[in-house]
């Protein structure tokens, strides 16, 4: 089990769970958005900084903060 | 009247079908979250009223913005009214949790399939799907009106059937067994639920459902405390359920919605940044400097030619010289509306690029570079479409922090946009700044842009600490696929661009020119000065405010009753120059040159007051326009408090410069360099000894972590 935000780019993993996210309504947007376990997830790009990261999840594509995908657990 | 709620994902295309069932041309971008508030239209099919709302985009019915909240709440409280739930053909399976949402609440769906890009991704069985949801599915293309006359029939037919009594039952199953599950916990709420739902069946296990979604908006209306947390496994229902249908009435796709072979150049970690400054340069080169002013001339010498010299020829024939309308017309008609209409070209050539940004998708690309820096002064990459809208319009583009998720950012992005330098304070740099720095005056239009941006971020960067600390963002954007623009859509934003700045002229700027007409032709007993002697209105004003701005390095009457007027709109300015020096022709070199003659009533003495004039021009006030949505947006406490922060930052950023640039003047580069250095030596040295006496004491683990951590 590792946090996706250590995970490397392009590579699929599978999400385990949601640790601590900073308020439950984002905890919330992010199971809206499909984000449950067992969800094939990936890395798609890491912004310069690592502060912005572009995911691939559910034939769609989004961003999110790196706060967020440290919380992200995927294996 | 038949009421229609348009509601769906962010960037599906709501707003375009809004557009072409009533032939509107309300703003749309390829972008998430361009419409923030609800927007309603009246239209006519087969002679019955169609009123159509179109409403932001959401995920699902709970909210995590502002302007998502206005949506969902908008939604729930019509729950009865039918719901036309539009969805992207090419991620379809996302957009369907929605629709999955919509179901519970139980609303009269019709779902529309919108098939923005050309290409097909997979196939979809409609009829299958139809018949399982229960819900009657349109597909078609929302930009192509021709199409719309299947989604009309479709609107008519359930509103028909609703009129005879028809109630829509969904066949969900899951949230039978979800329900079942929690129901021992959920009968203490039965009366408050009752209560709510008033017996409505459909409507009470809407609220359940919600309760345990730890909704806070419904559990706070029916003041319940409780936390649960089944979050995960409603969702997990609601997804299963959703393999499963696309599954049974979808072929297999590889595509990924939003992924480009474009994006390993335009998200490469070192070329992004690059890439984003050449292409705003570029529109900004096109726009102000090369295309731009090459037409703004020759509309200049067009209007000159046919218009102006004509009709005041005319006047001064049948009127005499002096009377009160021909000093009206030359003055404030050609002198002050004529000057702001050369700009045309330009301002609408400005918008363009700025919709392009946005069309084409590359936008949330931008968003995400700028994330690593506006994250650190408490923004979030969103913040980039605010302030970027800025360089159009304040007013318009304050609207749009809305987008942000918590209270303290979009605060923070409303008070920032106003640094932004909009398109009315371009006619300011390209006049005075055309009149004294000639060729170089790009490196000042460009500096004034920067130094706009810099003060944003650092005024930014103080608030995050002091008073506006924002909770974190989560930075949660949809990346949409590129678009190329089509010539129909580039033609209509080009003439809406044009058709808004001519009416804003025609109006506004035309009001403005005659009430400052007024001011500075009649004494204050209202006599009309003409070419006689008295002291007018706004002469007297500017007087007396004038000792404030000498810090500053200009003070005569006209440039401050300029700034006064400039307060309604920044364009006001320029024509008020325009008028007190008794410019008649329109163009821009006319006004050019009568701001050096320094006989006239608005002159400089120096460069240096002219680069502290601009700099006060660009940041001492939002236009009335823009403080009025503030207010309506941040509150009013924080709208003071902004517009306070302005004239201050205005006034000592215009002082430093000014002092900085008459240093400069009066020494010569070179003597000015040696005395900077100086200075800066010795602040270096006093900062280098300050930080050896307060040595860092590191870390007991320094040695392994390799941190340097500063000892609490």
């Amino acid at each position: 089990m590792q946090r996706l935000s250590e995970c490397k780019e392009q590579k699929f993993y599978s999400i385990i769970k949601i640790d601590n996210v900073q308020s439950e309504k984002i905890r919330r947007r992010l199971y809206d958005l499909g984000f449950l376990s067992g969800q094939r997830i990936r890395v798609v790009y890491k912004s310069l900084l690592k502060k912005a990261y572009m995911i691939e999840i559910r034939g769609y594509t989004l961003s999110l903060r790196n706060t967020i995908v440290n919380a992200i657990m995927v294996e | 009247m038949i009421q229609v709620n348009l509601v769906g994902n962010p960037n599906t295309g709501k707003t375009t079908l809004f557009n072409s069932l009533t032939h509107s041309e309300e703003h749309v971008g390829n972008w998430h979250g361009v419409t923030v508030e609800e927007k309603a239209k009246l239209y006519k099919y087969k002679d019955n009223d169609i009123n159509i709302v179109d409403l932001p985009g959401i995920y699902s019915l709970s909210p995590l913005s502002y302007e998502e909240r206005v949506a969902t709440d908008y939604i729930i409280k019509h729950k009865n009214q039918i719901v036309v739930n539009i969805c992207d053909a090419s991620n379809l399976q996302r957009n369907l949790y929605l629709t999955i949402g919509l179901m519970e609440l139980g609303c009269p769906i019709i779902l529309v399939v919108n098939q923005i890009d050309k290409r097909k991704i997979c196939k979809i069985d409609f009829n299958g799907l139809s018949k399982e949801l229960g819900i009657d599915i349109v597909y078609l293309n929302a930009s192509d009106k021709k199409t719309l006359i299947n989604l009309n029939n479709c609107i008519l037919e359930l509103d028909k059937k609703l009129k005879g009594g028809y109630k829509p039952e969904y066949k969900l199953k899951y949230i039978n067994v979800f329900l079942e599950k929690y129901n021992n916990i959920l009968t203490i709420f039965d009366e408050k639920i009752a209560e709510k739902s008033q017996n409505n069946y459909k409507f009470s296990e809407f609220l359940k459902i919600k309760i345990l979604e730890n909704d806070e908006n419904i559990k706070n209306e029916l003041n319940i405390k409780t936390e649960y947390s089944a979050i995960e496994e409603i969702a997990t229902y609601r997804y299963d359920y959703i393999d499963n249908l696309m599954e049974k009435y979808s072929t297999k796709k590889n595509h990924v919605y939003g992924q480009s072979k474009l994006d390993k150049i335009f998200l490469n970690k070192f070329l992004a940044l690059p890439i984003f400054l050449v292409f705003l340069a570029l529109s900004f080169y096109l726009t102000f400097f090369s295309i731009g002013s090459y037409l703004s001339d020759w509309l200049s010498y067009l209007l000159d030619k046919f218009i102006s010299t004509p009709l005041l020829n005319f006047l001064i024939a049948n009127l005499g010289e002096n009377s009160a309308v021909v000093s009206l017309v030359e003055d404030a008609l050609i002198g002050g509306v004529g000057s702001i209409l050369t700009f045309l070209p330009q301002v609408a050539l400005l918008f363009f690029f700025l919709s392009l940004l946005e069309d084409s998708g590359y936008l949330s690309r931008v968003a995400f570079v700028f994330e690593d820096v506006l994250s650190k002064v408490g923004l979030s990459g969103k913040s980039v479409y605010t302030l970027l809208m800025g360089f159009g319009c304040s007013t318009t583009a304050v609207l749009t922090a809305r987008n942000m998720e918590d209270k303290n950012s979009k605060i923070k992005t409303g008070l920032l946009t106003p640094y932004m330098s909009c398109s009315a304070k371009f006619p300011i740099y390209a006049v005075l700044g055309g009149a004294f720095f000639g060729a170089n005056n790009i490196f000042v239009i460009i500096g004034l842009y920067i130094l706009g941006v810099v003060i944003a971020i650092l005024l930014s960067y103080i608030l995050e600490k002091t008073l506006l600390k924002s909770k974190e963002q989560s930075f949660i954007l949809e990346f949409p696929p590129y678009r190329m623009m089509s010539l129909k859509r580039t033609s209509a934003l080009l003439w809406q661009n044009v058709k808004q700045f001519i009416t804003r002229v025609a109006t506004l700027i035309l009001a403005m020119n005659i009430v400052v007409w007024l001011l500075s032709n009649f004494t204050i007993g209202f006599h009309f000065i003409g070419n006689g002697n008295g002291v007018s209105i706004l002469e007297m004003l500017g007087k007396l405010l004038s000792p404030i701005f000498i810090p500053l390095g200009f003070n005569s009457w006209g440039l401050i009753s300029a700034l006064i007027a400039g307060l309604v709109a920044k364009e006001v300015i320029v024509s008020s120059i325009a008028m007190f020096n008794g410019v008649e022709e329109n163009s821009i070199s006319s006004i050019q040159s009568s701001v050096i003659l320094s006989t006239s009533a608005v002159y400089f003495a120096s460069k240096s007051s002219v680069l502290s004039f601009l700099v006060f021009c660009l940041l001492y006030f939002p236009c009335i326009a823009t403080t009025s949505v503030l207010i309506k947006e941040i509150g009013k406490k924080w709208t003071f408090i902004g517009v306070l922060l302005e004239f201050i930052i205005a006034y000592l950023t215009a002082f430093v410069i000014y002092t900085i640039a008459r240093v400069f003047e009066v020494y010569g580069f070179i003597k000015t360099l040696l005395i900077f250095l100086t200075i800066l030596v010795i602040i270096t040295a006093i900062v280098y000894i300050i930080k050896r006496i307060k040595k860092k004491k590191l870390c007991a683990y320094s040695d392994i972590c390799k941190k340097k951590c500063k000892l609490k």
